[in-house]
């Protein structure tokens, strides 16, 4: 008897830490599936950027001297450049955190090659690298470090797999500390994002829709349809709202998984996010086009 | 209020100005101005612009002294501003506003010339 409950005991402990074994992979596919949208996000983002600029830039155009033109151009560039330079760190960072996932991940396997956790720590060590200069940074009115939060204390719950609890009790406060960095970064995208695309829809909704209404004598055929397309463009943004979330949603994720406190959710509200990232990605991408 | 909710407080109006300055009700209103005020009030957009980039880049230690000095004229500045913004088709007076609050900003960060 006391055997049968001895072994009853012991399949429950196997079957647990299988469980949490397999929301390791679940979470490291989530976190790749995180940066994969993170990048094409920093992509659009920096496509629009210069598209609103621009669109600023000509709006006013006429009105100046070649003297003010020249003063203008230049002075806006310099801050476009240094924007932009900003947003190829943070594609940086978000791929090593996107080779940092595929790389738990295999350490969460059976059998991962001995190699991986040296690649672990060279992961980290660039991760620490860049990320003061990207925290110092400025994305559209925001300072990122102003959406930085302070740091979580880590609770580390025992893991089947030697290697991963190791490297997690070496590494999880690294991590914890630039998971907030990418949310800090996409709330403040997020922000920029928004604010760029208004002001896009703004002066198509005005060019397009408003000033020939109201004053050319004949409308364009597809009047109707632009109308409609720019006016339900605004209503989309709000995915700015939801896709803001998503960083902070995979840092929960994570801190949950190492206190073994993933709950039957489980990682739907991070997955519901990252598909509004893709989203706002798309709305973006359609915008920029036109 | 401390300098460094002030200066958020400024970089935070000085970017809706800029957004409602490209509402369509009001560029509509530009149109309608003469071809001076037009200069003008593409001139305020540019310094807009240039007001927000230097507020963003300052270093708070920079501008503090600056931030206390002029402490009250930002704060009735941006309670002006954002009572006339309400109304986007008094463009003229958004355009006396927007100057009022940019003669101020520029006493914190330096502007265009």
């Amino acid at each position: 008897m006391r055997r049968l409950i001895v072994f009853i005991v012991l399949l429950v402990l196997c079957s647990c830490a299988n469980r949490r074994i397999n929301q390791f992979s679940t979470f490291a596919d989530a976190g790749s599936t995180y940066t994969e949208a993170m990048v094409r996000l920093t992509t659009e983002a920096g496509n629009i950027v210069i598209d609103a600029d621009s669109e600023e830039l000509l709006r006013d155009r006429d009105q100046f001297t070649q003297d003010e033109r020249g003063n203008l151009y230049f002075k806006r560039t310099r801050a476009l450049e240094t924007l932009l330079s900003t947003i190829r760190d943070i594609r940086v960072h978000t791929s090593l955190l996107n080779r940092y996932f595929m790389a738990l991940s295999q350490l969460a396997s059976s059998r991962s090659p001995a190699s991986v956790t040296g690649q672990l720590s060279a992961i980290v060590t660039s991760m620490e690298k860049i990320h003061p200069d990207i925290e110092n940074s400025k994305i559209g009115n925001a300072s990122v470090k102003d959406f930085m939060g302070s740091a979580t204390p880590l609770v580390i719950s025992g893991f089947k797999r030697k290697k991963l609890e190791d490297e997690l009790r070496k590494n999880a406060g690294t991590i914890e500390r630039e998971l907030e960095l990418q949310n800090a970064l996409l709330k403040a995208l997020s922000e920029q994002l928004k604010t760029d695309m208004e002001i896009i829809l703004n002066l198509k909704n005005y060019q397009h829709v408003a000033q020939p209404y109201i004053s050319s004598p004949k409308l364009p055929d597809n009047w109707k349809e632009k109308r409609k397309e720019i006016l339900t463009s605004y209503l989309s943004l709000d995915a700015a709202d939801k896709a803001r979330e998503a960083a902070g949603d995979l840092k929960t994720a994570f801190l949950d998984l190492l206190e073994n406190k993933t709950g039957s959710a489980g990682f739907k509200p991070l997955f519901e996010d990252i598909n509004a990232m893709i989203d706002l990605i798309e709305l973006v991408a359609k915008n920029g086009k036109k | 209020m401390a300098p460094y909710e002030l200066k958020g407080m400024t970089v935070k109006q000085l970017g809706d100005t800029i957004k409602a300055m490209s509402d369509p009700e009001y560029l509509w209103g530009v149109s309608k101005l003469s071809p001076e005020k037009q200069h003008e009030n593409a001139w305020y957009n540019q310094q807009l612009q240039m007001a927000n980039l230097q507020m963003r880049n300052a270093q708070l230690s920079d501008i503090r002294e600056k931030l206390i000095a002029n402490e009250t004229d930002l704060s009735n500045g941006i309670l002006r501003i954002q009572e006339v913004m309400a109304d986007l088709t008094k463009t003229e007076e958004v355009m006396s506003q927007v100057k009022n609050f940019l003669d101020v900003v520029g006493r914190v960060v330096p502007l265009l010339v």
